[in-house]
């Protein structure tokens, strides 16, 4: 991992820390971007025999083949990731921005924080593609190591302040929203056990708690670029868990990119070693 | 602590990262006028609600980011609905579905709603949707056709009819 490197005889695989760090991204990236895979398969076969028409939205932002496209499209990107060469690099989160912006706009995934989510980390992706060398055999910039964690905490925060913005209205301090949305309405994980265990009073205490929770927590995380990644990066890795697990598992779809985006910066050279 | 001035300047120093920063500044100033303009507000709602907006407008509205934002809530009904029933109590409508959303708005009008259409025994009705941030509200609805074919196809017609 720390020796510079490029492209050799038997293998046109460039093995450059920066290769290696986008490659681990990109998974991260398509365990999100897949995760509701089965689920999209789904709207895409039923659209297919209830075409719906709405005013908002022609064309190929309300066909069912589109959305086939966006399945497959990001998974013809991975031999260019795998092969890790800048142009290709370049062309592959490109692409990966074109389908989050389609997948955002589109009638059947309409208003997804995954595709939100998935189109910044491929903006970073891209960032990273940019920033790698245009020649594997002069070795990755000896700053890309420091700069590139710190600017994916800075994505990561993006997120956050978005969230945290979004929240500051009385129904989430109270509560109300999540007790609703989540603790009465949902059938998942924990909530039918908090329903039948816990009496009403109580249980509408612990989604009050539960919701400032979250937003506290979202409001400490929009700061998280404003320190050190190795400092920080555990923490934030800890409360995205904390989301998922506390809310509902189908939240890895937004998180997946986010995740992949910090584990990945981890495998970074620490400074003194040879990059 | 946050970083030194050193590490700024590194990252200032490259023009890609210039770029980066630049991009994510801009949406971060979005997000942040959230809370100050109203129109800006409002179209994070509109679009939340799929209204059709100027292509521009919504992709920046929808490539911001946001998770779980504004108290928002939907009504199915048989018939149509009043600003002032949507704004009242719920429980005090006949035949009207009621629930806080978050996600697929426009699913929530074509899949999960064919199953309240049948429950209702109607072909056609009401989906409206309300959002709600610091006590003022934006409300869109939608009038849904469901068509179906003696081939057995279906075909679902959405057409803006707000309260």
């Amino acid at each position: 991992m720390s020796s510079p490197e490029q492209t050799s005889a038997p293998s046109m695989r460039v093995k450059l820390p920066s290769a290696t760090v986008f490659r681990l991204a990109t998974i991260g990236w398509m365990i999100g971007w897949y995760a509701k895979v089965d689920n999209n398969l789904l709207l895409a076969a039923k659209a297919k025999h209830m075409p719906v028409i709405h005013p908002a939205f022609e064309g190929i932002f309300a066909s069912h083949t589109t959305l086939l496209f966006l399945q497959a499209v990001p998974l013809a990107m991975l031999p260019l990731v795998w092969l890790g060469r800048r142009r290709l690099l370049i062309t592959a989160s490109s692409v990966l921005i074109l389908c989050s912006l389609v997948a955002l706009m589109h009638l059947l995934l309409f208003n997804d924080a995954t595709f939100v989510t998935s189109l910044w980390a491929a903006v970073w992706l891209l960032w990273l593609a940019v920033s790698s060398p245009k020649d594997p055999a002069q070795g990755d910039d000896p700053s890309l190591k420091r700069r590139a964690p710190q600017l994916a905490l800075v994505v990561v925060s993006l997120m956050f302040l978005g969230g945290f913005i979004g929240k500051m209205t009385p129904e989430f301090w109270s509560g109300e929203m999540f007790y609703h949305y989540f603790f009465l309405d949902r059938d998942i994980l924990h909530y039918p056990w908090l329903r039948q265990n816990l009496a009403p009073d109580t249980l509408r205490e612990v989604a009050t708690w539960f919701s400032r929770f979250v937003v506290l927590m979202e409001g400490g995380l929009m700061v998280a670029c404003l320190f050190p990644f190795r400092k920080i990066a555990p923490l934030a890795l800890l409360c995205m868990a904390g989301i998922v697990l506390g809310s509902t598992p189908w939240l890895l779809s937004v998180f997946g990119s986010m995740f992949g985006l910090v584990l990945a910066n981890y495998m970074w050279p620490k400074d003194g070693a040879a990059s | 602590m946050p970083f030194d001035r050193a590490h700024v300047r590194e990252l200032l120093a490259h023009r890609a990262d210039r770029v980066f920063l630049g991009v994510i500044a801009l949406f971060a100033l979005l997000v942040l006028s959230m809370p100050l303009s109203k129109s800006v507000r409002h179209h994070f709602m509109y679009a939340m609600h799929g209204r059709k907006l100027n292509p521009v407008v919504m992709a920046g509205v929808q490539a911001a980011p946001k998770m779980y934002n504004f108290a928002n809530h939907y009504w199915f009904s048989p018939t149509p609905l009043t600003v002032a029933q949507l704004s009242g109590d719920p429980a005090k409508i006949e035949r009207v579905e009621f629930g806080w959303m978050n996600h697929y708005p426009i699913w929530m009008m074509t899949h999960y709603w064919r199953v309240v259409l049948k429950d209702h025994g109607v072909e056609q009705g009401y989906f409206y949707m309300g959002s709600r941030w610091r006590g003022e509200a934006v409300f869109t609805g939608y009038h849904l056709r469901q068509d179906v074919f003696p081939n057995g196809d279906e075909r679902a017609t959405i057409t803006r009819v707000d309260p």
